[in-house]
């Protein structure tokens, strides 16, 4: 898993000073609601996430021991509430039966296996795409593709989880997951090159 | 390496998982494919993105409306911190503290407007946890403080609140459920709206969070650990009844339910069933509630049965093909109608009628696909899936599920007559089942017991003393001229003196053993004839043979020397000379249509030459052997026995056939019926109609199938 995310210097300088719970929602409320949103895309299980996070927080407000930042102790328990949410999905999703993979490889293959024409734009190394607007659209994109699917992706890719970490959480296996990774790259390179070559042409236009 | 799996391995390469071979491999692919370079830059891109936005999304600068807590959602936050915090001060059991983890109390609020609802003010409910989330609402495990009772309550939620249609449909709810008064729906305590939420909300019956979904699947997974008990399904069987009849009444009410799936049924432990979610129900216009509810009017639109984001997933599984195609007019009592059929589908096979096209359907047209299969395919078959549903029952669930409306039951209430009666007609066929199986096994017992006692008298007669007395005075076998000679018919009939010298002594000796044999006859009444044959040169010749009448079977005669049969060796007669001493050969004489026989043969050898000499065999009517067992069956049951081959050797069905009948022309189900002898020896059906089983002869050569089934 990563290490504790990185500060601005004004959150370290807030971060000096604990408050307590009555103060939490207030001050680290949209923060928190962002955290999990990036990674679970669902508003509801999001807030859910969050209002837990504040009551397992307060059950185990001894542990804090005031030598990390409280937001960093609050976002561990986050990140593990994220993590038992994405799990309850999966079983959840495991337990109706139904596979929600979608398979996007038909869309940019061909049945030898090979790019069908004209399905991803080409792009070079450097880096012009990069800005906030990126990122939205990658977000927006995340929640186009299949939710099993992002899941992976989000663990894999923001939390850097290892592939048996995942699979242990997900109860899902290797090969399984790779299957989940391989689709939402792709899913996900299509959507964003698809979009973003669109909204290129519109803003180049006079 | 193609391109698919040069992706596969860029995708792999991103998480580090690549060996120093795939890498290799990768970069020459990189190098020739444009699109395969376009892919890894794009994927580097986008995760390098999300990684760098890890620290974008703490940052409070974000601008964005939607990545903020509501107002709403922040008051209820602070609300359960407070909550949280006093529980955790008031040093309360641990049990309480964890159910108190979210607590919200609707109340009078200070502020005056919102007394105008009297229910508000007497009603007072702790939320305890979420018990179920969709796309309108979500519903809460709450206490009844003033009851001192649990109840499931139900909110909008607040995002679907801004929709003045979900809105509607969400009170709608309360009220159609609320006017619904059945033992089986499930029945609403208190209605209304949160004064500090300003969401509505109602409060119900809770039962538990079982639903018919977790006791199908229950139901499924014991039945596939062989553990089938049919006490389970029984259970499930009468919670449908219970359904069908909450949607009976419902339809006299004027009301269609439109969304029956099994996770709409709680269940409990004690028998009690609910149909809950009535919130895609339509109201007949001239039904009875359409005149009392306030709402009826403004919501006949059709467009609120559209499904929500939410429930894609769940609903079309189980859906009609008139509601897939979209066909609003079409709705009446018969789509509830399939419905329930659909739930019987998933009682019986433990899927969705529906999770088949469900599966196969891809790509981001998935509803769609969906639906246009529901639409243009067959109904699924249940036995597909399990094969061993009754067909009876199958039936009647094909015909709720039928594509064609007027095919399916009128009502819902025709449904559960019909499954009640399968039930009860189940224990009365179960019990003659039981009865015919019981008869199936004296069946092949007496057989066998017989079958031995045939071959232990065929052994019995080698010993007798007429036996080597006749053969010490047979002349010794005279080659036959050579066959390939024009003028030697080969079926020219031994002359009777080349083989049975008309001496007096010899007579006598056949005298005597005539004699034996008819006294062995009269004791076994199953025999039909004992015969005694010299075999030279591929012919047979009898020397002596009794018989019995088949007019008088007390009449037990010898035949005389004219009928005694000259011809050439069968099979049977063959293989019974290539036996050991003592060896008994047991086969089935088809010669004779109506007088199928069972034959006993050992062989005689020359005790001097130790050539083999002649044999004797012992026959007896099929239908004889197995004589009480039969009766027993009376009118009850047909009976077949069949050998190997396929052919009918006796049945008790009237028939004045002039050829051997074959098994499969008789009997339906005779491939399946013969794949589960040929692998297990005994075959059993849910269907309760035949039963079979099998009798292998000695040295495996050949076996009896005894198949009976249950006369209409």
């Amino acid at each position: 898993m990563s290490s504790e995310p990185s500060l601005t210097e004004n959150d370290q300088l807030a971060e000096e000073t604990p408050v307590g719970p009555e103060q939490w929602v207030d001050r680290y409320g949209d923060a928190l609601y962002r955290f999990a949103l990036a990674r679970l895309r669902n508003s509801i299980e999001a807030e859910d996430a969050v209002q837990e996070t504040f009551l397992s927080a307060i059950a185990g407000q001894e542990q804090f021991t005031g030598a990390g930042s409280q937001r960093g102790w609050l976002l561990g328990i986050l990140r593990r509430k994220v993590i038992d949410a994405m799990r309850l999905r999966s079983k959840k999703r495991d337990s109706e039966t139904v596979e929600t993979g979608h398979d996007p490889t038909a869309l940019l293959f061909d049945e030898q296996g090979r790019w069908k024409p004209g399905s991803l734009p080409f792009v070079s190394p450097d880096d012009r795409l990069q800005s906030q607007e990126l990122w939205q659209l990658v977000r927006s994109c995340l929640q186009q593709i299949a939710p099993a699917q992002a899941d992976v992706f989000v663990l894999s890719v923001i939390e850097e989880m290892t592939a048996e970490q995942i699979c242990e959480v997900l109860d899902i296996s290797l090969s399984n997951l790779w299957v989940r990774l391989h689709r939402a790259r792709l899913g996900l390179a299509k959507c964003v090159a698809a979009k973003w070559f669109r909204h290129d042409e519109e803003v180049s236009l006079p | 390496m193609n391109d698919l799996q040069a992706s596969e391995l860029i995708a792999k390469s991103l998480s580090g998982e690549l060996s120093e071979l795939e890498r290799e491999e990768l970069s020459r692919h990189l190098e020739r494919t444009p699109e395969a370079q376009s892919l890894a830059n794009l994927s580097v891109l986008i995760q390098k993105t999300l990684r760098d936005s890890s620290d974008v999304v703490l940052n409070d600068q974000v601008n964005d409306s939607d990545a903020r807590l509501s107002s709403v959602s922040k008051e209820r936050m602070r609300r359960s911190i407070r909550a949280a915090q006093r529980a955790s001060l008031s040093q309360r059991p641990a049990s309480q503290l964890q159910v108190a983890q979210t607590e919200t109390t609707y109340y009078r609020g200070s502020t005056d407007e919102l007394v105008d609802d009297s229910r508000q003010s007497e009603s007072r409910f702790t939320l305890l946890r979420k018990i179920g989330q969709g796309g309108l609402g979500t519903v809460w495990l709450a206490r009844d403080e003033r009851l001192r009772r649990n109840v499931a309550l139900k909110e909008l939620n607040s995002q679907a609140a801004e929709s003045q249609k979900l809105w509607q449909r969400f009170t709608r709810e309360a009220e159609i459920t609320g006017h619904l008064e059945h033992p089986n729906v499930v029945p609403l305590y208190l209605s209304g709206v949160n004064p500090e939420t300003g969401l509505p909300f109602y409060a119900m019956r809770f039962l538990g969070k079982q639903t018919l979904a977790d006791a199908i699947r229950e139901y499924h997974v014991v039945r596939k650990g062989s553990a089938d008990d049919p006490i389970h399904l029984h259970r499930l069987l009468n919670a449908f009844l219970d359904v069908c009849q909450a949607i009976a009444f419902a339809h006299s009410r004027g009301v269609i339910h439109r969304d029956l799936k099994p996770e709409n049924v709680a269940l409990d432990n004690f028998g009690q069933v609910l149909v809950l979610d009535w919130g895609l129900a339509k109201l007949d216009s001239d039904g009875e509630l359409a005149t009392r509810l306030s709402l009826a009017g403004n919501l006949q639109s059709d467009s609120v049965a559209q499904t929500l984001d939410g429930d894609v997933v769940g609903t079309p599984l189980y859906m009609a093909p008139e509601q897939a195609a979209g066909d609003m007019s079409q709705l009446d009592e018969r789509t509830d109608v399939y419905g329930l059929g659909a739930i019987l589908f998933a009682i019986l096979t433990g899927n969705a009628p529906h999770e088949n096209s469900y599966r196969s359907a891809s790509g981001q047209s998935r509803l769609k696909d969906v639906l246009d299969r529901i639409v243009n395919s067959e109904t699924p078959l249940p036995r597909d899936s399990n094969p061993a549903i009754p067909r009876d029952l199958e039936s009647i669930c094909l015909r709720a599920m039928s594509k064609e409306r007027f095919v399916r039951h009128a009502s819902a209430q025709e449904l559960a007559s019909e499954v009640e009666s399968w039930i009860a007609g189940r224990h009365r066929l179960q019990t003659r089942y039981e009865a015919m199986r019981l008869i199936g096994r004296d069946l092949k017992s007496r057989l066998c017991v017989q079958i031995r006692q045939l071959a232990v008298t065929a052994q019995f007669m080698v010993e007798l003393p007429p036996i080597r007395g006749l053969q010490e005075l047979s002349p010794p076998a005279s080659p036959r001229p050579s066959m390939d000679s024009d003028h030697q018919p080969v079926d020219e009939e031994c002359a009777p003196e080349e083989h049975t010298p008309q001496t007096p002594e010899f007579n006598l000796w056949k005298e005597r053993l005539s004699s034996v044999l008819r006294a062995l006859a009269k004791t076994n009444a199953t025999l039909y004839a004992l015969s005694y044959s010299r075999l030279c040169d591929e012919r047979i010749c009898e020397l002596v043979r009794i018989e019995r009448s088949l007019h008088d079977v007390a009449n037990i005669r010898a035949l005389p020397q004219s009928r005694l049969r000259r011809s050439t060796a069968n099979i049977f007669h063959k293989t019974t000379m290539e036996q050991f001493p003592g060896e008994c050969h047991i086969d089935f004489d088809l010669s004779v249509v109506g007088l199928i026989r069972i034959v006993a043969g050992v062989p005689v050898f020359d005790p001097q030459t130790e050539e083999p000499f002649g044999l004797v065999w012992a026959e007896a009517e099929i239908g004889r052997l197995a004589g009480p067992e039969l009766e027993a069956t009376q009118n009850k049951h047909t009976v077949y026995l069949i050998d190997d081959k396929g052919h009918v050797l006796y049945s008790n069905k009237p028939s004045s056939q002039t050829e051997i009948a074959l098994a499969d022309a008789e009997i339906s189900r005779w491939p399946e019926i013969a794949q589960a002898l040929a692998e297990t020896g005994e075959y059993t059906e849910s269907d309760r109609e035949y039963y079979a089983t099998r009798l292998t002869l000695p040295h495996n050569k050949n076996s009896i199938r005894i198949v009976l089934q249950v006369s209409s």
